[in-house]
């Protein structure tokens, strides 16, 4: 799933059905595109808790291509590991 | 602050202000490409040059640096040693938008890297050469475009550096360690941390956030917070609470819960600074090099902490931050969180603040009148204070607002770039049109309107507009438009988003929310092609075959819809498929303050805002079972031509509905499942009693019921709002309207702010508390959804269309005197008012009163016919018209009201002088009374132009033909032109009329027809008057009593020149002079 540049209340509004179905319908692996992503909020970071906690020995919820402000704001929020922040992506420098 | 912090922050505000514009005008130097337009080059390069030099004062050197590029290269194209081209502009856009984010985060600007701005901008003024061989010499857009850094895009497509670095940006890593425990009870430091703290000579504390609660409500950024953090402090460990997190099925998590542990140098004298908008108590001191309190804690407040902390050092203690300010001299003033935290100021034209310390001033004064008024008892003095403090509040309120309003060319500013960048990337050709950008709107509304607008602007480039394949193959010019205008329409603003592409399809909408079960066939069955296109405001719908990084993800028109009625915002659609789509916005001035009607329902009051008001309703009981149906399991309100679902707001609120019993004055509760069932069973409630009583007051009529028969007496009407979300209208019954009061507007508490039912809360001028309602939240928690294609809507529509074909009259009714029962055509009133008779005022045989500042004449029908005289009647009321060109009232008595009915008008019976004639209106002979009469003879100096115009018009022979089935329209018309000096032909239907004409071509001049009639219809005749080459171009007035958009539309295609109210006097002898002296000229149709 390709993310939008920002992951906030109005758009975790939208996609929080879409991944509930989705998970209603078997997926139990996330990848998250974090190309664009610019802009993420507490809503979006409960919606990926919340991802998360739902599937706990199921499946997995794993972020890729964020750029290092990103993988900066889920490490200060001890989040990196438990999404599976893809660190070796390359970053930018915006 | 300091002078430094102060001038920082000038600096700061006038560079945004340079940037604000920048965008567009590279844009339009882009456009004019070699014919460059060099004062916008040079707008352009002073504000390079002045950011230069301040960014240099203040020894930001990234900024300098990015700007004296900049500066270079427009220097050149001033020059013309190179040519604006889409890839100059690019390099531009970007370096400008960096530095409007070094200029936002000044703090963070030296961290930012900017080599490859650097680098594309010294290649671009370094090759000296004409743009075209310029492209390939941009190694460091390439470069960075590949990386997927976003920096720019040589392409065109859209870029995220600004938001990137605005809202997240690299700040100094700290010392990470493995992921503490996550889950409360919350995490305290470990032994070791405090050691190393205290090795460095560092505070430790524990701060409390939340991450929804303080940061997003709030509008603070996440990544800004820790980056604010990590530019003072070092962060220990930090743990989420993520428990409060509910599923994925429930609301998206309203609290995220966070604890934080930072080591910093910042004592606890000034960590305050660092948090400033976190409550003191937030802040918990947990260990430092010193003695953890500072002078100005007391001991008082130190309370020992319990677990490790109490050995971590030489102060082990936890200072309640918020008590230790109450105590001694207060700390020096804190550091603001970010040095240049500008986002809460606003430049005010010294103009208006010259008018407020002027109204500052007469606010004294005023306070000094009321103060020796009440010193010395004196009645009159307080009332003339009263007065003047009334007029000063209004004024300051007006001027506040005046403050307050930005152009929302600010929010409109950056369409051009964005519609540019997306249709490149989509290959796509569109002309954006934008109006009205000088529209002001509170500094609020305009923040909130940018997220919105934006995503319409996207979804209209992206899905509304064809590509040029699809339109040339459509038949269409290959360049969509889209159009964004703003304008000011009845004390609101509205916004449009407009393309001519492929428009909504209603079934598709309709599929796609069935097929994702958003809504039922069976609600589906009663939607119009109009309520079907609302549904692209549904949570999680999407049509879009393929899902774009533009748009297209479920994600957007609802949260954009939320995100309007938050605002206080209607949008409504109008779209039709293969021509394109309108997004019409309706917003009002400000939120601060808005004009409300106070109703009250089940003992409370309520106020709702008067833009989601279209009409009040007053249905007596016995036309509760006419006009209230059942539709499935729910009412439904019959008005006119449209079927509204009905909703109760004690129902939604959950309050229980009670009426007054006439008989014992006892509240009784409401047994009836719906107000259409007369009969229903005994509801549960109607078990429990109620003590309340109605105070007793005037009689309440009796009525006669049979045994069983729970009709409720007169009292027991139903007063119906009927309100506008923007795509749906409802009927809401209320218990009782009030009056219409400017109410402020005040955020719901914490534990209300959830309901969705309400927007807000106010104060009235009593005191009391009111709910403020939020309409189209009130819709949903009803469950309510549109009923335009219901069966029973369709047989109202062929209903109300046969009324119309018949002759129909709208009154106004009211009384003179309680028994005298009288009607004035509603299009003759322009406002209603209720006065006491002390307001009237004698002058000789004439009567005023004071309105709006002015004088106003007022008559009364005992001017000049034979009835009651009304002065000393209690429940006066004014109507307010025009007659002569000057404003009058008709004074008349409660209860008013307004019928819309064919009516047989009596012409003789009751004809006097200001009395038309008369007709049974429900079971009373009612007076139509003549206010044109009634002034002329009241005040026959203002006839005076109109004597002269007659003489002229006489002279000129001029002769009308007028076409009215009605014979008292036809009556009416032809006595107000006949007054005027013309010749008037009269026939009662188009057929008729059409051989008067013929017989009398040379001498018709103009021709006056209503609209409905027998044999031929004023369209009819309009239609055959321009295909007859002797009358082609004969004016045609149409006189009607409904003129709706479409049925002007439809009279404009026939060849009606022009569109009059009926019996609307002045109206018509205006146009009908004008249009006169045009025969054999031309004609608008």
């Amino acid at each position: 799933m390709i993310l939008e540049p920002q992951l906030t209340r109005s758009q975790v509004q939208g996609l929080q059905p879409i991944l509930s179905g989705e998970i209603k319908s078997g997926a139990t692996e996330f990848e998250f595109d974090c190309a664009a992503l610019c802009a993420l909020d507490g809503s979006g970071v409960a919606l990926f808790i919340a991802l998360e906690e739902r599937l706990k020995g199921k499946g997995e919820v794993r972020l890729t291509n964020a750029n290092s402000a990103v993988q900066e704001l889920l490490s200060h929020l001890r989040l990196a590991d438990r999404l599976h922040v893809d660190v070796n992506a390359e970053v930018s420098h915006g | 602050m300091d002078d430094n912090d102060a001038l920082l922050k000038a600096f700061v505000e006038e560079s945004r202000e340079h940037l604000a514009t920048i965008e567009a005008d590279l844009l339009v130097i882009e456009e004019g490409g070699a014919d460059i337009n060099e004062d916008l080059v040079n707008k352009v390069f002073r504000a390079a040059h002045s950011i230069k030099g301040g960014s240099g004062f203040f020894g930001l050197e990234n900024v300098k640096q990015l700007a004296h590029k900049s500066e270079t290269v427009l220097d050149m194209l001033r020059s013309r040693k190179i040519s604006p081209n889409a890839e100059i502009t690019n390099v531009l856009l970007a370096a400008f938008d960096q530095l409007r984010v070094m200029i936002n985060d000044t703090r963070g600007s030296e961290s930012a890297d900017i080599a490859d701005l650097v680098a594309g901008l010294t290649s671009l003024s370094s090759a000296h050469a004409p743009a075209a061989a310029l492209a390939p010499a941009l190694p460091g857009v390439a470069a960075s475009h590949g990386t997927g850094a976003g920096t720019l895009n040589p392409g065109g497509g859209p870029t995220s550096l600004g938001n990137a670095a605005a809202t997240v940006d690299t700040c100094a890593k700290p010392d990470w360690r493995a992921t503490s425990g996550e889950k409360l009870p919350w995490f305290v430091p470990t032994a070791a941390d405090l050691e190393k703290a205290r090795a460095r000579a560092k505070y430790v504390y524990r701060i409390h956030c939340d991450l929804i609660e303080d940061l997003e409500n709030k509008g603070r950024d996440l990544a800004g917070f820790f980056h604010d953090i990590g530019t003072t402090a070092e962060i220990l460990d930090c743990a989420l609470d993520t428990g409060v997190i509910g599923g994925l099925e429930n609301a998206p998590a309203d609290r995220v819960p966070a604890q934080l542990v930072i080591a910093t140098v910042l004592d606890p004298e000034l960590i305050p600074a660092l948090f400033a908008f976190l409550p003191a108590d937030r802040i918990e001191f947990l260990d430092g090099p010193h003695p953890p309190a500072p002078p100005w804690v007391s001991t008082a407040a130190v309370t020992t902490a319990a677990g490790p902390i109490k050995a971590a050092g030489p102060g082990p203690g936890s200072v309640d931050i918020e008590n230790a300010r109450n105590g001694l001299p207060k700390p020096s003033s804190p550091k603001p969180a970010t040095a240049s935290s500008v986002e809460d100021t606003l430049r005010v034209n010294v103009a208006l603040l010259d008018t407020l310390m002027n109204l500052a001033g007469e606010l004294v004064l005023s306070r000094n009148q009321v103060r020796a008024a009440v010193a010395q008892g004196n009645g009159a003095m307080l009332a003339s204070a009263e007065q003047r403090i009334n007029q000063v509040t209004s004024e300051l309120q007006d001027v506040i607002m005046q403050t307050r309003l930005q152009p929302i060319n600010n929010v409109f500013a950056k369409f051009p770039r964005l519609v540019r960048d997306l249709s490149r990337s989509l290959g796509k050709e569109i002309i954006l049109d934008v109006q009205g950008k000088d529209v002001a709107l509170d500094k609020t509304l305009i923040e909130g309107l940018s997220d919105p607008l934006t995503h319409m602007m996207r979804n209209a480039v992206d899905h509304g507009i064809e590509s040029p394949e699809e339109r040339l193959a459509a038949g269409k010019a290959s360049a969509g438009t889209v159009r964004i205008a703003a304008r000011y329409d009845a004390g609101q603003v509205v916004v449009e988003v407009a393309d001519d592409g492929k428009g909504l399809d209603p079934q598709r909408l309709s599929d796609a929310a069935l097929r994702k079960g958003l809504i039922t066939a069976e609600k589906l069955l009663g939607m119009s092609d109009g309520d079907k296109q609302a549904l692209i405001f549904l949570p999680g719908l999407s049509t879009a075959k393929q899902v774009s990084d533009v748009s297209g993800r479920g994600v957007g028109m609802d949260v954009v819809k939320t995100n309007l009625d938050r605002l206080g915002g209607q949008v409504e659609i109008i779209s039709l498929v293969g021509k394109g789509s309108t997004f019409r916005i309706k917003l009002p001035l400000t939120l601060a303050i808005i004009p409300s009607l106070i109703i009250s329902a089940a003992n409370e009051r309520f106020a709702i805002p008067q833009a989601n008001i279209e009409e009040l309703l007053r249905l007596r009981p016995e036309d509760i079972k006419m006009r209230v149906e059942v539709i499935g399991d729910r009412d439904v309100l019959l008005l006119r031509d449209r079927i509204l679902p009905l909703a109760h707001l004690v129902d939604i609120i959950g309050a229980v509905s009670t009426y007054v019993d006439p008989l014992t004055r006892r509240v009784e509760i409401d047994r009836r499942v719906r107000v259409a069932d007369r009969r229903s069973p005994h509801h549960k409630l109607a078990e429990t009693p109620l003590e309340a009583t109605v105070p007793a007051g005037p009689a309440i009529p009796t009525f006669k019921r049979g045994a069983g028969d729970r009709r409720r007496g007169s009292v027991s009407s139903l007063e119906i709002a009927v309100v506008n979300t923007g795509v749906m209208t409802y009927g809401l019954v209320v218990g009782t309207f009030h009056e219409t009061e400017e109410v402020v507007v005040k955020p719901l508490g914490r534990r209300l702010k959830h309901l969705r039912e309400y927007s807000g809360a106010t104060i009235l001028g009593d005191g009391t508390v009111a709910l403020i309602l939020d309409i189209p939240g009130l819709a949903a928690k009803g469950g309510l959804v549109p009923l335009s294609a219901t069966t029973r809507a369709q047989e109202l529509a062929v209903d109300a269309e046969a009324l119309r074909a018949q002759d129909t009259h709208t009154l106004l009714l009211f009384r003179n005197g309680p028994g005298e029962h009288c009607a004035l055509p509603l299009d003759l009133v322009q406002r209603i008012e209720q006065i006491k008779p002390a307001q009237v005022e004698r002058l000789g045989n004439r009567r005023s009163m004071q309105y709006r500042g002015n004088s106003l004449p007022l008559v009364a029908l005992s001017d000049t016919a034979q009835v009651d005289g009304i002065e000393q009647e209690e429940n006066l009321v004014v109507l307010v018209s025009s007659a002569n060109g000057h404003e009058v009232g008709l004074l008349g008595c409660m209860p008013v009201d307004v019928i819309e009915d064919k009516i047989d008008i009596d012409q003789n019976t009751h004809r006097q002088k200001g009395i038309t004639g008369s007709a049974l209106v429900r079971g009373h002979t009612t007076l139509i009374a003549d206010l044109y009469e009634l002034v002329d003879s009241v005040f026959p100096e203002w006839g005076a132009p109109r004597e002269a115009r007659r003489a002229h018009t006489k002279s000129e022979q001029i002769t009308v033909l007028l076409a009215e089935d009605s014979d008292f329209f036809r009556a009416q018309v032809k006595k107000y032109l006949e007054e005027d000096g013309f010749k008037v032909l009269a026939a009662p239907d188009g057929e008729a009329a059409w051989d008067l004409l013929s017989a009398n071509t040379e001498d018709v001049s103009i021709v006056v027809t209503d609209i409905e009639m027998p044999r031929l219809t004023g369209l009819g005749l309009a239609a055959r008057i321009r295909a007859d080459e002797r009358t082609s171009k004969l004016p045609i007035i149409a006189v009607t009593s409904l003129a709706a958009e479409e049925d002007v539309a439809r009279g404009k295609a026939a060849g009606i020149t022009e569109y009059q109210a009926k019996l609307d006097r002045e109206q018509l002898l205006a146009s009908v002079h004008s249009l006169a002296v045009l025969k054999g000229n031309t004609h608008a149709g």
